[in-house]
């Protein structure tokens, strides 16, 4: 009977361990993409182009203040992003390069664009909002754990670690207006 | 008789090394309270600045979405400067919206205000960035 419950528990413990060792392995086979900086450089301005393309649709659908209002601060802050971007690139005569990243982005977002086109009045904020807030995440995640440790010019670098927090307050904006929208 | 000498000695270093600790500790509390003299010093320069009636200018920088400090004690008539260090634009406007409140203010620009009386405040672009002014 001892004996028993002692080898349930090695059974137990070895298979924990070759659990782990699966996971490890499972998440090292899916790497996240490698980018160079001139294709850091096209995914960092076609992730901002996508949340205006956004705002844009909200200023033409959407009747509620707070969120023109919302619409108003993605499209101005998103650009002079771009600007800064754009202007980083000029002066290091860096061409920002298309990859399978930036591509994915674009396909997403025309998926989801053509998901909002068919909604009106609150189902349209709520959706537009809700979109708001899980595309920031996914922005924030992506800007943090790929684009910053993958880029190799300190300038660039530094733009995307500045951009980090309008991001983020972005995202904490998104979450207000998510509650009030739902009431 | 070589015991007692052994704790003889012993003795005598415990006791050394227990002066030794209390000397550098008596040095710490010297350098404290000449800290604390300076402090003195800068407040008597500012109690005689408020005396004369010479109110001074406080800046709050904007930086990575905040304002910073977000805090601010001032007196009556003293001016506020806010300097936009980000990347993006912002303003200034008193939280409830029917005060007063500042043009945008562009990255690297900065817009400066005479207090009259404390408020809270916000950037309206970014309603989550909030300030206070306090009057002393």
């Amino acid at each position: 009977m001892k004996e028993s419950i002692q080898k349930k528990v090695i059974r137990l413990f070895s298979s924990s361990i070759l659990m782990t060792i699966f996971l490890i392995l499972n998440s090292s086979f899916m790497p996240p993409p490698v980018l160079t900086d001139p294709e850091i450089a096209k995914v960092a301005v076609t992730a901002n182009q996508i949340d205006i393309n956004y705002a844009k649709l909200a200023k033409d659908k959407s009747k509620n203040t707070e969120v023109l209002k919302f619409a108003n601060t993605m499209i101005t802050d998103h650009q002079s992003v771009i600007n800064q971007a754009v202007a980083l690139v000029t002066k290091l005569k860096v061409t920002p390069k298309d990859n399978e990243l930036s591509m994915k982005l674009n396909s997403d977002a025309n998926t989801m664009k053509k998901t909002l086109m068919e909604k009106t009045g609150k189902a349209f904020n709520k959706s537009y909002i809700n979109n708001e807030v899980s595309y920031h995440k996914a922005v924030i995640n992506t800007v943090e754990s790929v684009l910053i440790p993958q880029t190799k010019n300190a300038e660039l670098k530094a733009l995307l670690t500045k951009v980090v927090p309008i991001l983020k307050s972005h995202l904490e904006h998104a979450e207000m207006l998510q509650k009030t929208l739902s009431k | 008789m070589k015991t007692t000498q052994r704790i003889l000695r012993t003795y005598t270093y415990l006791l050394l090394s227990i002066f030794l600790l209390c000397g550098c500790h008596g040095k710490k509390t010297s350098l404290d309270g000449m800290n604390k003299d300076t402090n003195i010093v800068s407040l008597k320069i500012n109690s005689t600045q408020i005396a004369k009636g010479i109110s001074h200018t406080d800046t709050v920088f904007i930086s990575d979405m905040k304002f910073l400090p977000n805090v601010i004690k001032v007196h009556n008539g003293d001016t506020v400067v806010w300097v936009n260090k980000d990347l993006v634009m912002h303003n200034v406007t008193e939280l409830t919206g029917k005060g007063w409140a500042s043009p945008p203010i562009h990255s690297g620009a900065s817009w400066k205000m005479a207090v009259k009386q404390a408020t809270d405040y916000h950037c309206s672009i970014h309603p989550e960035m909030k300030g206070k002014i306090i009057l002393e």
